[in-house]
């Protein structure tokens, strides 16, 4: 990543939540990890005054209490947090839902590999693009 | 003529005399007076005077003249006068008593025939009685045909000259209807009942009284021609009556039926008859519904094109079904399915609408559509929701066998080894589940697809092993389909044939060849074949005919490809030798069937 802004992870699965900290790690990513287990505590963290708004989120879908797309839609109605890139980290391979979610404005959509070796090398690249690409700078 | 006579003359002539002298003496007295009076008096005397004068002598001459007469005759031949005079007299006498014996004999046969007219007489009227009896009987209300028939027999008995000896019996239909003297005798009269041209039974007669003295009989031909035209009359209104109890069976039977039945005129949709039912789920009364026309009651129909448009697809196939939503009066609609048939009576043509309420059933469709989506929703979400932890615990064993690999011992690793190898078969099983629910669930565009170019890119994708050669035998056509799914039956297939291939020179040959409409393909091997017992079976999900750690297989390959030819309108079958090879043909229809459209627009919709 470009800065030492914090990455935003959303997931309620801690073994998917090790694989991305391991992940990371094994890449060398320096940004520290912000993990919510689900939209409520996500869009609370986003929201609380003081709290470093993160450089990318990466966001499950399916979760309890407030679900992926229902974040989505709530950072994306919110003027401070919709240029946040969300990136979609799902198992979910339904059509319907890449849609759903790409009309509601996400940066991306990967669906978790099984393999570990190949989920880093997913992680490594959403990393490589977010190196690269430009971010709206606020603050 | 005596003395007494002319003593009488005298004496009259005398007083009229003195009555004439009387009224000259009184005109005299009063001539002074009265001159024209006086006259007149006179002249009416002398008149009265001169009549009465007349009168006397007359006479008196005539006697005269009668006495001298017979004098002469007497006196010329009396003997031969007197025997003409006799001779007309019994002229005379012969005529008066041939009149009188004439008139005599006439009123001797009048007085003869009295009686015989009389008893004919009574016997008409016996006759009448008998059928104004009868047509009483028949016009009371709500009388059965038997009662009618038990009442008939009194009514002839009693119809016949001897009713206290005579006993009756109708029979009908094998049923026998008897007066209660009924007996049998030698004496009869029988008349035969015909129902709708055929003998239905018999009016029998029976006299058991005395044989009539000489060769008289008792029983009488107009009492025959009676009972003929009772036995007539019986057998009409038996048909009438039939026919009536007929009807009115089939009006009872109809006017309760499970189903609203309309008679309706075709020009206009005009309701010209309909059941009970109809007007129960209506809410109308008949009348009210006989007033009213199709476009009325029915939603569908809203103007008058409407239903001239079912006629005519009516008049073309003589029968249709409809489905529909019926209004009731208070404007409140329910579903119904309608068979509708034209029919002709007397030229004349009726459609007769047979409607059924079909709520409960659309409520049941509603509930499939929606148990069958949420099958298809639990299919994917519990395979989805399976596939999380599964994917932690590959991803827990990675970790464990890469992290701990010097700690571990040989059994401890192939314990690890084994781990992923069910967790790698539990992912594919659920991700055949996946694949299985997503066929016909989700859909894409269809394209013209060249096979000739998708079947190798297929080929390339399975990535068959040196030993394993694979070689389309023929043209391959373009069809119109949805890409992913082709390449799924084809890829599913090769993938099959590569893994069970048993030989060291496996030989997989696709073909193609036009049949019937359809494209008929075909992938053959020349592997191990299959036993017929298994043709069916292996069709099923989850079906796998060898143990799962000697090939690793989900049993859901044939399965999606099942269900996706089937989708499209088309068959999967296989042909096979043990130990010689499998070929699996499938069909596509080279026009896109219609049905396998209706069918794939119905699964988007779910």
């Amino acid at each position: 990543m470009q800065n030492s802004k914090p990455i935003l992870l959303v997931e309620d699965d801690d073994v998917d939540v090790m694989t991305v900290k391991r992940a990371l790690a094994d890449l060398r990513v320096g940004n520290p990890l912000v993990h919510s287990a689900n939209g409520e505590e996500a869009l609370s963290y986003l929201t609380e005054q003081g709290n470093p708004k993160p450089c990318l989120i990466l966001l499950d879908l399916n979760m309890p209490k407030m679900n992926g797309v229902e974040l989505l839609k709530a950072i994306k109605a919110d003027k401070m947090l919709k240029t946040i890139p969300v990136v979609v980290l799902t198992t979910s391979r339904s059509e319907r839902d890449v849609t759903e979610i790409f009309e509601n404005g996400v940066a991306g959509y990967v669906v978790k590999p099984a393999d570990y070796k190949k989920f880093v090398e997913a992680i490594r690249t959403i990393n490589l693009y977010w190196a690269l690409s430009e971010l709206p700078s606020r603050e | 003529m005596g003395v007494k006579d002319t003593f009488k003359k005298v004496a009259l002539a005398a007083v009229f005399m003195a009555g004439f002298v009387v009224v000259c003496w009184l005109a005299q007295r009063n001539i002074k007076n009265d001159v024209e009076r006086s006259v007149f008096i006179i002249i009416l005397s002398a008149v009265i005077l001169g009549y009465v004068l007349y009168k006397i002598f007359s006479g008196s001459i005539a006697k005269h003249r009668h006495a001298a007469d017979e004098k002469v005759k007497s006196d010329i031949g009396a003997e031969e006068a007197q025997a003409r005079y006799i001779a007309r007299l019994e002229e005379r006498l012969q005529k008066l008593s041939a009149k009188l014996s004439s008139a005599s004999l006439k009123l001797e046969t009048e007085i003869a025939s009295r009686p015989t007219d009389q008893r004919k007489l009574q016997e008409r009227v016996k006759h009448l009685n008998c059928f104004y009896g009868l047509s009483k009987l028949v016009n009371t209300p709500k009388i059965t045909l038997e009662q009618i028939l038990q009442k008939t027999t009194g009514l002839i008995r009693n119809a016949y000259c001897y009713p206290d000896i005579t006993s009756t019996r109708i029979t009908l239909d094998g049923v026998q209807y008897k007066t209660d003297n009924f007996q049998k005798s030698e004496l009869s009269q029988c008349a035969p009942i015909n129902v709708r041209g055929e003998k239905a039974g018999a009016v029998e007669v029976y006299y058991f009284g005395k044989q009539l003295q000489g060769d008289e009989s008792p029983l009488l031909e107009e009492e025959q021609d009676l009972l003929d035209a009772v036995a007539q009359r019986l057998g009409a209104l038996t048909e009438r009556k039939r026919a009536g109890e007929k009807l009115e069976l089939f009006r009872n039977l109809i006017d309760p039926s499970n189903d609203c039945i309309f008679v309706i005129e075709p020009e206009w949709g005009r309701i010209l008859d309909t059941n009970y039912r109809a007007c129960e789920s209506l809410g109308y009364t008949r009348q009210e519904l006989l007033d009213l026309t199709v476009k009325d009651i029915e939603e569908s129909i809203t103007d008058d094109s409407a239903w001239q448009e079912h006629v005519k697809e009516l008049k073309l196939q003589g029968n249709i079904i409809i489905q529909g939503q019926l209004k009731r009066k208070n404007a409140t609609t329910f579903f119904v399915e309608t068979s509708l048939k034209l029919v002709s009576q007397a030229k004349k043509d009726y459609i007769i609408a047979i409607t059924r309420d079909i709520t409960e059933r659309k409520y049941a469709e509603q509930v499939q559509a929606e148990l069958i989506q949420e099958l298809k929703d639990f299919a994917y979400i519990v395979s989805h929701d399976l596939k999380a932890p599964l994917r932690g615990i590959k991803t827990l064993a990675d970790w464990i066998s890469g992290d701990y690999a010097d700690k571990l011992d040989e059994q401890g690793k192939e314990q690890l080894d084994l781990l992923l190898k069910r967790v790698e078969r539990m992912h594919n099983l659920i991700d055949g589940v996946l694949q299985y629910s997503r066929v016909g669930r989700i859909t894409e565009e269809k394209v013209q697809v060249d096979l000739n170019e998708l079947i190798p890119n297929v080929i390339d994708m399975v990535a068959a092993p040196e030993n394993i050669t694979i070689t389309v035998e023929n043209e391959m056509p373009v069809i119109e389909c949805e890409q992913t799914r082709v390449m799924q039956v084809f890829e599913n297939l090769l993938s099959n044939a590569i893994k069970y291939m048993d030989k060291p020179q496996g030989q997989i040959k696709i073909g193609c060849v036009e049949e019937d409409g359809f494209w008929k393909f075909s992938v053959a091997d020349n592997g191990p074949g299959i036993e017929e017992q298994h043709f069916e079976k292996i069709f099923r999900i989850f079906q796998t005919l060898s143990a799962r750690d000697e090939f690793e297989s989900t049993g859901i390959g044939l399965t999606v490809i099942k269900k996706i030819v089937e989708l499209y309108g088309g068959k999967v079958w296989l042909e096979s030798k043990v130990g010689e090879g499998s070929t699996f043909f499938f069909t596509l229809p080279k026009q896109r069937e219609e049905v396998a459209d209706a069918k794939l627009q119905a699964n988007i919709a779910c």
